[in-house]
C-alpha cells in the first residue's frame, strides 16, 4: 500500500513544487497519474520513490515510513535508462540481486516467469546498448522486478512500445497485483493508462488532483 | 568490500576499447623501460651506489605515470557510466556509499597493478642491490600504497564533488583544471616526501649513519597515512553529498 499525506517538496532550481494532499493506494492495486510534459510526474514519482527527500508530510509504504533501509521493497523504472550499457542483460539482473541479496539461483525462475509476457530469453546475452527502445522498456520492467518490491513506481511505462503493447502491460500489471504488488504508473497517455490501471489522477503543474 | 560491484567496476573500464588498448600500451611501455635501464646497469658492469639511487628516484618518479592514468581511466570509462547522479544506486539499500567505495577499489586495484610490478621489476631485474632490503621495501610499499590510496580516493571525491553529475561526470574547463592542479600538487608533494625519506636511506647506505633510519621511514609513512585520512574524510563527505540530493 501507498499512503501519502500532505506531500509537499520544493524545487527551487525548477522554481517548481510538488503538492499532494491525499493519495491512497491500495495493496494489489494499480494507481495511474497522467499528466503533461513538464506537470511534474518524473519528481513526483522520484519523491516517492526515496530517490530525492527532504520532503514535508508523509509517504507510507506498506505500514512504514519511508525511509533508505525500505528500497528493497520498491521497484522504480524511470524514464530514462539507468542500465549499464556495456553490461550484458545477465550480467546487469545478476549484479543486482547481489546488491538485493537475492540469491542467483532466482535469475533463471524471474525470468521463465517475466517470459510469458514477454520473450527475453534470446536477449539475455546481449549487451543493453544493443537493445531496441520497445525491448529496452521490457528490459526496464524485469530488470525493476528482480528482487520482489511490494511497490513498483513507473515514469512513462508505455514509453517506447507500439500501441498492441498497452494490452501487455496490463496483463502484467495484473500478474504482479495478483502477488500483491501496489504499482503506481505515471505516464502522459491517459487512454493507456486508462486501459491499464483501476483508477486514474491527474497531475497539473506540481499538484495531484 | 563489495566484490559484486567491484567487478562491475572493471567489467564497465575493461569494455573500452580505448581503455584496453591504453591499460596494453602502459604494460609494454613500462617492459621495454625496464628492459632499456637494465641494459645500461649490466653495460656499466654493477653501477656504483649513487647511480643505483638515481635510477630509483627516476623509477619512483615514473612509479607515478601509471597511477594517475589509472584515475583518468576511472573517471572517463567507470564513473562517465553513472547516469543521472548515480541514480541506480539510489534504489539499492546503503547504495550511494558502496558505489562511490566500489569506484575507489577498482581504480586501487588496477593502479596498483599497473604501477608497483613496475617499481619492484626495477628494483629486482635491474639489480639496484640497494634497495633489495626487505625494511626498506616494506616502507615503500606502505607509503607508495597508502598514497595510490589516497590520490583514487581523493580524485573521486573531486570527480562527485565538482563534476556534472546529471552529464554522466563530464568535466567542464574549470573542473578539468582543478584536476590537474590538486593531482599535481599531491604527486608533487609525495614525491617531495619520498625523496627526502630516500636521501636518509642513501646516508645509511653509503655508511654514514649505521642505524637505519627509523626515525624518517616512521614520518613518511605516517606522512602517507595522513594523506589516507585526509582522503578518506574527503570521500565521506562526497557521500553524504550523493545521499542529500
Amino acid at each position: 500500500m501507498i499512503k501519502i499525506r500532505d506531500l509537499k517538496r520544493n524545487f527551487k532550481e525548477y522554481d517548481f513544487e510538488i503538492n499532494c494532499q491525499s493519495l491512497t493506494v491500495d495493496t494489489g492495486t494499480v494507481c495511474g497519474i497522467c499528466g503533461r510534459t513538464a506537470s511534474g510526474k518524473t519528481l513526483f514519482s522520484q519523491v516517492v520513490s526515496g530517490i530525492i527527500k527532504n520532503y514535508s508530510g508523509s509517504i507510507e509504504i506498506g505500514m512504514t515510513e519511508l525511509s533508505s533501509t525500505y528500497r528493497k521493497k520498491i521497484g522504480y523504472i524511470p524514464f530514462k535508462n539507468v542500465l549499464y550499457n556495456d553490461m550484458t542483460l545477465k550480467e546487469m539482473t545478476v549484479f543486482l540481486l547481489n546488491q538485493y541479496k537475492v540469491p542467483e539461483s532466482e535469475f533463471d525462475l524471474k525470468l521463465n516467469w517475466f517470459s510469458q509476457f514477454y520473450d527475453i530469453k534470446d536477449l539475455v546475452k546481449r549487451r543493453i546498448s544493443c537493445l531496441t527502445d520497445g525491448q529496452l522498456q521490457y528490459i526496464k520492467y524485469f530488470v525493476s522486478l528482480i528482487h520482489s518490491p511490494s511497490v513498483l513506481v513507473i515514469d512513462e511505462p508505455f514509453n517506447g512500445l507500439g500501441d498492441e503493447s498497452a494490452e501487455l502491460v496490463r496483463s502484467l500489471f495484473e500478474e504482479v497485483n495478483r502477488k500483491g504488488v501496489t504499482v503506481l504508473a505515471l505516464s502522459s497517455h491517459e487512454d493507456y493508462l486508462k486501459k491499464s490501471t483501476g483508477c486514474v489522477h491527474y497531475i497539473i503543474e506540481g499538484k495531484i488532483e | 568490500m563489495n566484490f559484486s560491484l567491484i567487478k562491475k567496476d572493471i567489467i564497465l573500464l575493461f569494455r573500452n576499447r580505448p581503455a584496453l588498448i591504453t591499460i596494453s600500451a602502459l604494460f609494454l611501455i613500462e617492459a621495454v623501460l625496464i628492459l632499456y635501464s637494465r641494459g645500461i646497469i649490466k653495460a656499466e658492469n654493477g653501477s656504483d651506489i649513487s647511480r643505483q639511487f638515481n635510477f630509483m628516484q627516476n623509477y619512483v618518479l615514473i612509479f607515478y605515470f601509471p597511477l594517475v592514468l589509472a584515475n583518468i581511466l576511472n573517471l572517463s570509462f567507470s564513473l562517465s557510466k553513472e547516469k543521472g547522479s548515480f541514480l541506480l544506486a539510489r534504489l539499492i539499500p546503503f547504495g550511494e556509499s558502496n558505489f562511490l567505495r566500489s569506484k575507489v577499489s577498482s581504480t586501487v586495484i588496477l593502479s596498483v597493478l599497473l604501477s608497483f610490478p613496475f617499481l619492484y621489476s626495477g628494483i629486482f631485474f635491474c639489480g639496484l642491490e640497494s634497495f633489495q632490503k626487505l625494511s626498506f621495501l616494506t616502507a615503500t610499499s606502505f607509503y607508495l600504497l597508502f598514497f595510490s590510496i589516497s590520490l583514487c580516493t581523493f580524485t573521486v571525491y573531486y570527480a562527485v564533488c565538482f563534476f556534472d553529475g546529471d552529464s554522466c561526470y563530464e568535466p567542464g574547463v574549470k573542473g578539468i583544471i582543478g584536476m590537474m592542479f590538486f593531482v599535481s600538487a599531491f604527486v608533487l608533494s609525495s614525491f617531495i616526501v619520498y625523496s627526502k625519506g630516500l636521501s636518509h636511506y642513501y646516508a645509511y647506505a653509503v655508511g654514514f649513519r649505521h642505524d637505519y633510519p627509523n626515525l624518517e621511514i616512521s614520518l613518511m609513512i605516517g606522512t602517507g597515512f595522513v594523506f589516507l585520512i585526509l582522503t578518506r574524510i574527503m570521500l565521506g563527505i562526497a557521500e553524504k553529498k550523493l545521499i542529500r540530493e
